[in-house]
């Protein structure tokens, strides 16, 4: 990480600079999901992503807490519709909802279960919600039939593979001391 | 080539228990065991007789899987193209655009669904997966 100054004593407004460290990851999370919605899905079910996007929300829920995280989520959700031309359709909704309280989820699960779980398991946790708050947004608003629940076991297996790949990206990220940079920058009391 | 791709599978094995507490390890076991323990009664259904189409939440249709053919509805999106064959159903066109439905491929046994989300078609195979005293 080398693209904000580098220097502790940089005289940059520390506010202005933890804003500057959230547009470079959330830009860095469009990105990822750009390329993610270029991907051919990986198997035929709904809702299944390899989770890229969910690296960025991760990092920035530890490098600028839990309420920049989220937003992280919101608006990446938001913009990527955008981006990938997904914007207010079906899909779009799923993916804000699922977004959204898998942030919430792992914002608490990073806050209360850290020592238990590592960023693996979080990330494990992340998906979990965010695969099961879509099909269950997909039967609330879309179709009413408790048949859709048998996608449920599946959807799990996946998010368990899934959210472990991201998982072990995270804690590749971490063990190389990025998110410790980032946290220096802003002025974070380290977690 | 294939130790290649045997030491890539350790690899990936390493890096799985170097980088994993217990209670990571334990919460993946658990929801490995809750999910796969399901799929196989996923599959348990008895072969269907007939397919109900549900479009915009209203069933428009039961087709008998004996009788084969295709048949089209129009959904928001445009024409959703389903086809009957020995005993079993697929979705071979739908304006979807990840395809999700058509790429499940055939379906035929009771509690099976095809899922058009987009297109707002749901295929439903009625009745349950062999075994209902799991979910009761």
């Amino acid at each position: 990480m080398s693209i904000a100054p580098t220097s502790p004593k940089s005289t940059l407004d520390p506010e202005l600079q933890r804003t500057l460290i959230f547009v470079m990851l959330l830009a860095m999370a469009l990105v990822l999901s750009v390329i993610e919605s270029m991907l051919p899905p990986p198997l035929p079910f709904p809702g299944v992503r390899l989770g890229l996007t969910n690296v960025m929300t991760v990092v920035t829920l530890l490098a600028l807490g839990p309420r920049s995280g989220v937003a992280l989520a919101a608006l990446r959700s938001v913009l990527g519709g955008l981006f990938v031309g997904t914007f207010l359709s079906v899909g779009f909704f799923l993916s804000v909802g699922g977004a959204l309280t898998s942030a919430v989820v792992m914002a608490l699960a990073l806050r209360w279960l850290r020592p238990t779980l590592s960023l693996v398991g979080v990330s494990v946790l992340g998906s979990l919600t965010h695969n099961t708050v879509q099909l269950g947004l997909a039967w609330a608003f879309f179709v009413q039939q408790g048949a859709l629940f048998y996608y449920l076991p599946v959807l799990w297996l996946l998010a368990l593979v899934s959210g472990t790949l991201t998982g072990l990206v995270l804690s590749e990220v971490e063990r190389r001391g990025v998110l410790t940079t980032l946290r220096l920058k802003t002025m974070l009391p380290s977690s | 080539m294939k130790r290649v791709a045997w030491n890539h599978k350790v690899a990936l094995l390493k890096a799985l228990l170097d980088h994993t507490s217990w209670g990571d390890r334990a919460l993946m076991l658990c929801v490995l065991v809750a999910s796969a323990g399901f799929i196989p009664w996923l599959q348990s259904g008895l072969p269907g007789a007939a397919a109900v189409i549900h479009l915009n939440n209203e069933v428009v249709a039961t087709l008998s899987l004996q009788r084969e053919g295709e048949f089209s509805w129009q959904g928001p999106l445009g024409e959703t193209v389903v086809q009957v064959k020995g005993g079993k159903i697929r979705v071979v066109r739908d304006p979807g655009p990840r395809q999700l439905c058509v790429l499940q491929g055939w379906i035929s046994r009771a509690g099976q669904a095809l899922v058009c989300l987009p297109n707002r078609v749901l295929i439903q195979i009625p009745g349950q997966p062999r075994y209902d005293s799991l979910v009761r």
